[in-house]
C-alpha cells in the first residue's frame, strides 16, 4: 500500500519535471543579430551626390545657399514615375557613442576620398547601435526633404517653419522605421573610413559632412599652456558646445573644434602639444562658421610635444633719439591712395603679417574718398591678435636728422593697443628680428563709442637710427572683445637731410 | 428563558458545593478525535465547552481530557474544531463525579481547506511580482489561518486588491515557523516566497489577531502567525494535486507524504512541488518555482522530542510594473514593459529569483505536565536576486596626451520610457503639425513594438566588441546573500488552572552581503565598472568620481563578477519577552512586555569614487537601538453569547536596515535624525455567538510616530536638475483608525450567508522632515536648496504630507456572500465585494517648499497657493466591485479521497486600479501647471492594475 502511494508521488514528480519547463534563463545570441544580408530594396539606389544635385535643381539659385539661415529651399523627394522609391546609399561617419553627435547621422559617399556628404536628422537615440561609424546604409528618400540645416546639407522632413525637422520614428528589427515605412536600412558592410586630409585653408562648404583630418595643428597657447588648461567642453561658460581655437602650424589659419557639453570626453583636458585631429567638418549652430566635431576622444592624435607658437617678440630698449626737429626732404611716403587693396603694397616691399594665427589683419579702408590702412579686432572672436604692418626697408645711412610723421585715427577706443616699432635687421620674419619701441610715438586716443578724427602723430625723431634696412612697424595687439580699438593709419612719411 | 435563569444559581450552588467538598470524585470528559476518512488520530483539535471558558487541545494521539472545578454540569454543548476540518458540535450531559468518555469523535475534512491555498498564492505572487515597496500591500494571506468571518473575507476575497486590514504594512505582521520569527531584518517583512509552494505542510497555523496574547512572542499590531512544521504534527497520509490557473502560474504539481508518528517514535514528512508558467495575467511574467520540504522528528520519550525541519523553495519570476493611464489606453492593463521577444521567446529583463533554504532544529521538552520548554535554532542562507538592464556600459578611451574619457552609455531602453510616448511630443503649449505627426509615429511604434528590443542590445554590444569596445547593455543582477542564525527558547508554564506564564528569549545574527553582479553581457566581451553618470567636480576628477571601487580602478568585469557596489550589513537582534495570562470564568486578561537590543553596521567592501576613504570603505558607525514594549488586554464574557474584548499596547521598534542607511549601495552614511518608531494601539471588540449567528464588531485606533522612510528615484526635477536621488523622510507620524464587522448566519444546515465590512481612515499626522542625497550634486541649482553635509533640503526642510491618506489599498471594503453546501459533497459559494477610498501614494518631493521656488531660489511670481493645493490634491481611485465564485466536489473512492475545486475571480472582468504612486518628476509650480494643462501628462501617475477575470482549478487526491 505504502509503496503504491510513494509510487504515485514519484510519478507525479517526474511528470512535473517533464512537462513544466519554463524558458526564463540561459539565452544565447539571437542569430538575426549576427547573420543578416544586404537588405532587399524595393527601389533604386542613388548616390549622395544625386540627392545634392536634385536639391540644387529644385532651387532657383545657381548654388546652394549654405549661409542663408532663415530661408531654406526644402525639396521633397517624390521619386520618378519609373522609380517611385529611391534609396540613398553612403557610409556613416558620425557616432553618438561618445555623445558628441545627437540624433543625426552624417553620411558620406565613399569610405576613402569622399566627395560629398549629407546630414540626416533622425529622432532616435542611440543610433550607433545600428548605424555605427563606417556602416554602409540605405536611406529611403520617400517622404523626406533635403535642405540646408545649420549651414550644411541635410535630409529630414518638412516642418511647419522654414527648418527641416527630424525624421520621427523608432527602431525595430535593426532598422529605423518612421511609423509604417522603412527609412534607414543597414548593409552588412562596415568599411574602414579613411579621413580626408585637409588644410584649414581648404575648408569649404562643399567639404562639410565629410570625415576629415587636419594635420600639424595645436590648441591656442592661452588655452592650454597655463596652470589651468581648458577642457573640451567642461568649462562653466560652455553652453551647448565648447568651442576651442585650433591653430594650423602649416598655414597660420585657425578653426574651431566644437564639442558638445553632452560629449563623454567633455571634461578631458585639451592636449598641449601638436598633431592631427580627425572629425566631421560641419558648421556651428548658426551655420556661419566651420566647426570640426570629433566622434571620439581618440580622433585626437597629438603625438608631438612641439608647438608652433610664435616666438615671443622681445623688444630691445626703446629708442628715443631726442634731437632737434629740422624738417628735411621726404625719403619715403605712403598715402594709401589708388590701391586696389592693401596687399598691393607688398609689391612695394610692405609686409602685412601676424605673429599668431589670427584672422585679424590690416586692410585698406576708405572714407570720404580718402584711403588708409585700417585694423580692428571687433567681432573677430579672436582673443589673441598680434598683427603687423611693416614699411619697406628704408636706407637711413646717408641722411641725418631723420624723422617720421603720420596721421592716426583711433575709433571705438577701448584701449591703446597700437605701437610703432623700428628694426634694423628685419628680413621677412617678424619674430627673428630685433624690434625697438619708438617712445616718441604718442598714439592718439579716440572716442569709445564712435569714430574719431585723424590726428597728426610726430614728428618722431629717427636721427639716432642708422642702417640701410630700417623698417618701421605698426603693431596691433588686441583681444576680442576687450581690446579692439579700431585704428586708421594714413600719410606715413619719413624725411631727412 | 426562565429555565436558564433558574439554572444558573443552581449550577453555582453545585459548584460551591463541589469546591467545599473537594474533589473526592473526579468529574470530566475524555475522548479521542480521529479523521473520519483515514481514521488517523488528529492532534491539536480545539475542544471547547460552549458558554464557558473551557478549552483544551488534543494531544499527539488525538486524545483530550477535560476536568477541573469550572467544568459546568448538566447538558452542555461541546465543539471540536481544527483548521482543515469541519467543526463538530455534540450535546453531552456532564454529571458530577462521572468521567464522560466520548470515545471516538470523527472529524470530516473541510473542503474549504483547499481554498486556503488561494490567498497564499496571491501573497507569494505579489512579493515576487512587484517592486519592493509594494509587496507591503498584500498581507491578507497571513489571515488565512483565521476562522473569523471578517478575516476570511480579507484573506480570500479582498486579497485580489491591495487591501490591508487596519491599513497595516506587512512589517506589522510577525510570521513564525516552529516558534522562530521569519521576518527579514532588512525590511521587517516576512518573505512569503521562502516557503511558497509548500501548501500541504502549512496547515498547522495559529493566528493571533493584533496584540492579543501569543505564547511565542510579543507580536505586532498586525498580528502573529505561527506555522507548526514539525513532522509529528502532520496526519498520516499523502496528497497529490494538480492546479491550473491563469493568474500567476499556469500549472502546479504538488505531492506530499506524512508518516505520522510511528510506533518507534519517529515521524517524517516530505513534500515537493513545482509551479510553472510562461506568463500570468500580466504579459511576460514567467513563473518557475520548485519547492522542497523535509522534516523528521524523533519523540525520544514523553518529555523530549527532537525535530529537524528544512525547506528550500527556489523560485524565479518575471516581474511586471506600474504603468500610466496613457500606457494602459494604448496597450491595456496586461501590458508589461519588462519583456521583449528574443528568438521567439518572451524574455523578461526583470527577473526576481529567491532561493533561501532554511534549516531548523527544534527541541520540545515537557519538563512537567504544566511546563514546556521549546528550544530552537535556525539557519537561513541563500540569495535574493533581481535583474535589470544596465545601459551604462562604457569604454575607457585614452587620448594621446593621457586624458581619459568613458565613451558609451545609452538612453534608458525602457520601451515605455516617457520620451517614447505620444504625450512627450505634445508636451509644449504650441503643438505643430510635425509634433502631431511625431506623436502619431510614436503611438504607432509603441502600439506595434512597445517591448524590449533584445536584438538591439546584442547588436550594439557585438558591434562594440568588433571595435574592441565593451558592452553597453548588460543584465545587472542586484543580489543579497544573507546568512542568518536565530536561536530562541520559549517557555510556557501553567502556574495553576487560571494562570499561564509565557516567556521567550531570542538572538539573531545576520550577515548580509549586497552587491551587483554581471548576469549577462548580451553578446559583448566585458563591462567597464565605472559610473556612467559620474561628473567631474571641483574636488574630484572624472576618472576618480566614476570609480565603483577606487581600489581596482577601471576594472573590466565579466559574467559572474561583482561590480558597481559591494557591501556587507552586520546586524544582531536580542529580544526577551514575558507574558502572563489569567483565565477566569467571567474575565480573561493578560499582560505582556518585551525588551530588545538591535545593532546594525555597514561594512563597505568597495571604495566608491564619489565617497573616498571611510565615507564608503570599511565599517560605518554602529547603530544601536534599545526598544521595549508593553501590552495588556481583557476578554469579558457577559454571557457565552456576548463577549467583549479589549487590547492595548505601547511599544517602540527599531528602524529596519533598509531605512537606516540613506544610500547603502554607495556609502556609509546613516540617516540623520534616525529614531526608533513608537507605536500605540488599542482595539475594542464585541463578539456575538449563537448557534445560528456569529458576529464580531471591532473598533481600533493605532498611531505610529517617528517612522523613517527612504525612497530612490531618478528625477529631472526643475530646481535640482537631473539625477538619481535618495529621499529620506524622518519623523513620519501616522494614525490608523476604523472598524471591522464580520457576520455570518447558518440559515439552513446547507446555506450560510455572510457579510463583512472594513472601514478605516489611514492618514499622515505630521509633516515629516525630508532631505535628499545624490552623487549628481553638481547639477543642483544654487539657491533652491540648502546643502549641508551632502544633504539637500528645500525651504523649511519639511514635506507637507499631513492629512494625506497613506497609500495602501482601499480603506473601505464590503462583502456579502453566500455558501451552499450540499450533503452530497459538493458546494458552491459566491461573494460580492465592493472597494472604495483607495488613494495614490503622494510624492514627498512635490510637497516641499521647492514647489513655490524658481530655479534661482526666489519665490515664483506665478505661485498661487490655492491652485497649488488643487494640483496637489491626492488622487482617489474609483470604487469598484468584484464578484467571485467558488465551488467544488469531492468523492471517496476506496481509500482515496478525490476532489476538485475551482474559483473564478472577478467574474465581471472589472478593470480596477489596486494601487499607484505619483512620479516625483515634474518640478515646481509652473511645471505642475503645465503638466496639468496637458491633455495627457508626460509624467502621469503610475498605477497597479488588478487582475481581470481569472480562474483557478485544483484537482487532488488524498490517501
Amino acid at each position: 500500500m505504502k509503496t503504491i502511494q510513494l509510487n504515485i508521488v514519484v510519478m507525479v514528480a517526474l511528470f512535473a519535471l517533464v512537462t513544466s519547463c519554463v524558458k526564463d534563463d540561459d539565452y544565447g545570441v539571437p542569430p538575426t543579430v549576427t547573420e543578416f544580408s544586404e537588405p532587399d530594396l524595393d527601389g533604386i539606389v542613388v548616390e549622395v551626390s544625386e540627392v545634392v544635385n536634385e536639391l540644387l535643381q529644385a532651387q532657383d539659385n545657381p548654388s546652394i545657399p549654405y549661409d542663408d539661415f532663415e530661408e531654406k529651399v526644402n525639396f521633397e523627394f517624390e521619386g520618378t514615375q519609373e522609380d517611385p522609391v529611391q534609396y540613398m546609399t553612403g557610409y556613416v561617419v558620425s557616432s553618438d557613442l561618445a555623445g558628441n553627435f545627437f540624433e543625426e547621422l552624417i553620411i558620406q559617399d565613399l569610405p576613402e576620398n569622399p566627395t560629398v556628404g549629407i546630414r540626416v536628422l533622425v529622432d532616435q537615440n542611440p543610433l550607433w547601435s545600428n548605424f555605427e561609424f563606417g556602416r554602409k546604409v540605405y536611406v529611403n528618400l520617400q517622404g523626406l526633404s533635403a535642405g540646408v540645416s545649420n549651414g550644411v546639407i541635410a535630409l529630414g522632413v518638412e516642418g511647419a517653419g522654414p527648418f527641416l525637422e527630424q525624421i520621427p520614428g523608432g527602431l525595430a528589427d535593426g532598422e529605423f522605421t518612421p511609423g509604417l515605412e522603412e527609412a534607414i536600412l543597414r548593409s552588412p558592410v562596415v568599411e574602414e573610413i579613411v579621413p580626408l586630409d585637409l588644410m584649414v585653408s581648404e575648408f569649404a562648404d562643399n567639404k562639410t559632412n565629410l570625415f576629415i583630418r587636419i594635420n600639424n595643428v595645436q590648441f591656442n597657447r592661452f588655452d592650454v599652456l597655463g596652470d589651468d588648461p581648458l577642457t573640451f567642453a567642461g568649462e562653466p561658460t560652455d553652453e551647448f558646445d565648447g568651442e576651442r581655437i585650433v591653430e594650423s602650424c602649416d598655414d597660420a589659419m585657425t578653426t574651431i573644434l566644437a564639442t558638445s557639453t553632452f560629449a563623454k570626453f567633455k571634461s578631458a583636458t585639451l592636449p598641449s602639444g601638436s598633431g592631427s585631429i580627425s572629425g566631421v567638418l560641419t558648421k556651428n549652430f548658426f551655420g556661419d562658421e566651420f566647426n570640426l566635431a570629433m566622434t571620439s576622444i581618440t580622433d585626437l592624435n597629438f603625438d608631438s610635444d612641439e608647438r608652433c607658437d610664435p616666438i615671443e617678440i622681445v623688444l630691445a630698449d626703446p629708442t628715443n633719439c631726442d634731437d632737434t626737429d629740422i624738417a628735411g626732404s621726404v625719403l619715403f611716403a605712403e598715402d594709401f591712395e589708388s590701391l586696389g587693396n592693401l596687399n598691393d603694397l607688398t609689391a612695394d616691399g610692405w609686409t602685412i603679417g601676424s605673429v599668431v594665427a589670427s584672422s585679424v589683419s590690416y586692410t585698406l579702408g576708405s572714407f570720404d574718398n580718402n584711403f588708409y590702412a585700417q585694423i580692428t579686432g571687433f567681432n573677430s572672436d579672436d582673443t589673441n591678435i598680434d598683427s603687423w604692418l611693416i614699411t619697406p626697408a628704408l636706407n637711413l645711412n646717408n641722411t641725418s636728422e631723420d624723422e617720421l610723421n603720420l596721421d592716426i585715427q583711433a575709433n571705438f577706443d577701448n584701449g591703446e593697443i597700437l605701437t610703432i616699432l623700428v628694426s634694423t635687421n628685419f628680413s621677412g620674419n617678424i619674430a627673428e628680428a630685433d624690434w625697438s619701441l619708438l617712445e616718441d610715438a604718442n598714439i592718439p586716443q579716440g572716442p569709445s563709442g564712435t569714430f574719431g578724427d585723424f590726428e597728426a602723430v610726430g614728428p618722431i625723431n629717427l636721427s639716432c637710427i642708422d642702417g640701410d634696412s630700417v623698417h618701421i612697424a605698426f603693431r596691433y595687439q588686441g583681444s576680442d572683445p576687450s581690446a579692439t580699438t579700431r585704428y586708421h593709419i594714413d600719410n606715413v612719411e619719413v624725411s631727412g637731410n | 428563558m426562565k429555565k436558564v435563569i433558574r439554572g444558573i444559581p443552581c449550577m453555582l450552588w453545585v459548584l460551591l458545593l463541589c469546591s467545599f467538598l473537594g474533589w473526592s470524585q473526579q468529574t470530566g470528559i475524555k475522548g479521542k478525535v480521529v479523521d473520519a476518512l483515514t481514521e488517523e488520530e488528529v492532534p491539536d483539535v480545539e475542544v471547547r465547552i460552549e458558554n464557558s471558558d473551557i478549552t483544551v487541545e488534543t494531544n499527539g494521539l488525538g486524545e483530550f481530557y477535560i476536568s477541573g472545578s469550572k467544568l459546568p454540569l448538566g447538558e452542555q454543548v461541546i465543539t471540536f474544531s481544527k483548521l482543515g476540518y469541519e467543526s463538530k458540535r455534540l450535546t453531552i450531559t456532564v454529571n458530577l463525579g462521572n468521567i464522560l468518555d466520548l470515545e471516538i469523535i470523527d472529524l470530516n475534512v473541510d473542503i474549504n481547506d483547499e481554498l486556503l491555498q488561494i490567498s497564499t498564492i496571491s501573497l507569494a505572487d505579489n512579493q515576487l511580482d512587484s517592486d519592493e515597496d509594494f509587496s507591503a500591500y498584500n498581507v491578507s494571506g497571513l489571515l488565512q489561518a483565521s476562522r473569523d468571518t471578517y478575516l476570511s473575507a480579507a484573506a480570500f476575497d479582498f486579497s485580489a486588491t491591495f487591501f490591508r486590514p487596519r491599513g497595516l504594512d506587512n512589517a506589522n505582521n510577525k510570521v513564525l515557523i516552529n516558534g522562530i520569527e521569519m521576518n527579514k531584518l532588512f525590511n521587517g517583512r516576512p518573505q512569503w516566497s521562502n516557503w511558497g509552494g509548500l501548501n500541504d505542510i502549512q496547515r498547522n497555523q495559529e493566528f493571533t489577531l493584533g496584540l492579543k496574547a501569543n505564547e511565542y512572542t510579543f507580536g505586532d499590531v498586525g498580528g502573529t502567525t505561527n506555522m507548526v512544521m514539525s513532522a509529528s504534527q502532520y496526519r498520516k497520509g499523502g496528497r497529490v494535486s494538480y492546479a491550473a490557473s491563469d493568474r500567476s502560474y499556469e500549472g502546479r504539481v504538488m505531492a506530499s507524504y506524512n508518516s505520522g508518528l510511528m510506533t518507534n517514535g519517529w515521524a517524517y514528512t516530505v513534500m515537493a512541488s513545482r509551479r510553472f508558467g510562461e506568463e500570468g495575467f500580466k504579459e511576460g511574467t514567467s513563473y518557475n518555482a520548485n519547492s522542497f520540504f523535509a522534516s523528521v522528528e524523533k519523540k525520544i520519550n514523553d518529555e523530549h522530542s527532537l525535530n529537524l525541519t528544512s525547506f528550500y523553495t527556489p523560485n524565479r519570476r518575471g516581474r511586471a510594473t506600474a504603468i500610466t493611464q496613457e500606457i494602459v489606453d494604448l496597450k491595456g492593463v496586461r501590458y508589461n514593459p519588462f519583456w521583449g521577444f528574443q528568438d521567439g521567446d518572451k524574455r523578461n529583463a526583470r527577473m526576481r529569483e529567491i532561493a533561501e533554504p532554511v534549516f531548523m532544529l527544534n527541541h520540545y521538552w515537557n519538563i512537567t505536565d504544566d511546563i514546556r520548554l521549546n528550544t530552537n535554532v535556525s539557519y537561513q542562507t541563500g540569495f535574493q536576486s533581481n535583474t535589470r538592464i544596465d545601459n551604462g556600459g562604457t569604454t575607457l578611451k585614452v587620448a594621446s596626451n593621457g586624458e581619459v574619457a568613458y565613451e558609451g552609455g545609452a538612453r534608458n531602453p525602457d520601451p515605455a520610457y516617457y520620451q517614447n510616448l505620444p504625450s512627450y511630443f505634445l508636451r509644449f503649449n504650441n503643438v505643430s503639425a510635425v509634433d502631431f505627426y511625431k506623436a502619431y509615429v510614436a503611438e504607432q511604434n509603441f502600439r506595434n513594438n512597445g517591448q524590449i528590443n533584445w536584438d538591439q542590445f546584442y547588436r550594439a554590444n557585438i558591434n562594440n566588441a568588433a571595435n574592441g569596445d565593451n558592452s553597453v547593455y548588460i543584465i545587472q543582477d542586484d543580489r543579497i546573500e544573507d546568512d542568518k542564525i536565530t536561536a530562541n527558547m520559549i517557555l510556557n508554564a501553567r502556574v495553576n488552572d487560571d494562570i499561564e506564564v509565557d516567556a521567550s528569549v531570542s538572538y539573531t545574527n545576520l550577515i548580509s552581503e549586497n552587491f551587483a553582479q554581471v548576469d549577462d553581457l548580451l553578446g559583448g566581451t566585458g563591462f567597464l565598472d565605472v559610473d556612467f553618470f559620474a561628473e567631474e567636480t571641483a574636488d574630484v576628477t572624472l576618472d576618480d568620481a566614476a570609480q565603483s571601487n577606487l581600489r581596482t580602478p577601471n576594472r573590466i568585469v565579466t559574467e559572474g563578477d561583482r561590480y558597481k557596489y559591494n557591501y556587507e550589513i552586520d546586524a544582531t537582534e536580542a529580544k526577551a519577552f514575558a507574558q502572563a495570562q489569567f483565565k477566569y470564568s467571567l474575565v480573561d486578561f493578560y499582560v505582556g512586555g518585551n525588551v530588545s537590543q538591535t545593532t546594525y553596521q555597514r561594512n563597505g567592501l568597495y571604495e566608491n569614487g564619489n565617497f573616498p576613504g571611510q565615507l564608503s570603505f570599511g565599517e560605518s558607525e554602529e547603530l544601536e537601538f534599545t526598544n521595549y514594549g508593553a501590552k495588556a488586554g481583557a476578554t469579558y464574557k457577559l454571557t457565552g453569547r456576548h463577549v467583549f474584548d479589549v487590547n492595548g499596547g505601547y511599544y517602540t521598534k527599531a528602524p529596519v536596515i533598509r531605512n537606516s542607511f540613506s544610500n547603502a549601495r554607495q556609502n556609509n552614511a546613516v540617516v540623520s535624525g534616525l529614531e526608533s518608531e513608537v507605536i500605540t494601539s488599542g482595539d475594542v471588540s464585541y463578539i456575538y455567538r449563537s448557534p445560528l449567528v456569529k458576529a464580531r464588531l471591532t473598533g481600533y485606533y493605532t498611531t505610529f510616530e517617528d517612522q523613517t522612510e527612504i525612497n530612490f528615484f531618478f528625477t529631472n526635477f526643475g530646481g535640482i536638475g537631473t539625477g538619481f536621488l535618495q529621499e529620506v523622510l524622518t519623523g513620519v507620524d501616522r494614525q490608523n483608525f476604523g472598524g471591522e464587522l464580520g457576520i455570518e448566519a447558518q440559515v439552513t444546515p446547507t446555506i450560510k450567508l455572510k457579510a463583512a465590512a472594513g472601514v478605516g481612515q489611514f492618514t499622515y499626522t505630521s509633516n515629516p522632515d525630508v532631505y535628499y542625497t545624490t552623487d549628481d550634486l553638481t547639477q543642483i541649482a544654487d539657491g533652491v536648496a540648502q546643502i549641508e553635509n551632502a544633504e539637500i533640503r528645500f525651504g523649511d526642510g519639511k514635506t507637507y504630507l499631513k492629512d494625506y491618506h497613506i497609500a495602501g489599498g482601499p480603506e473601505r471594503a464590503y462583502q456579502i456572500g453566500f455558501e451552499y453546501r450540499d450533503p452530497k459533497f459538493w458546494w458552491i459559494g459566491t461573494t460580492f465585494n465592493h472597494f472604495s477610498n483607495a488613494y495614490i501614494d503622494p510624492s514627498a518631493l512635490l510637497r516641499t517648499q521647492a514647489i513655490g521656488l524658481d530655479f534661482d531660489g526666489l519665490p515664483l511670481a506665478e505661485y498661487d497657493e490655492d491652485v497649488a493645493k488643487q494640483l496637489l490634491r491626492q488622487e482617489e481611485f474609483e470604487a469598484y466591485s468584484l464578484v467571485n465564485i467558488v465551488g467544488g466536489k469531492s468523492w471517496r473512492i476506496d481509500d482515496y479521497f478525490v476532489g476538485f475545486f475551482a474559483t473564478i475571480n472577478n467574474v465581471l472582468d472589472q478593470e480596477f486600479k489596486s494601487g499607484g504612486f505619483e512620479q516625483s518628476r515634474s518640478g515646481n509650480f509652473n511645471d505642475l501647471v503645465l503638466e496639468n494643462n496637458r491633455s495627457t501628462p508626460v509624467f502621469g501617475n503610475r498605477y497597479f492594475f488588478g487582475n481581470g477575470r481569472t480562474y483557478y482549478l485544483n484537482l487532488y487526491i488524498r490517501f
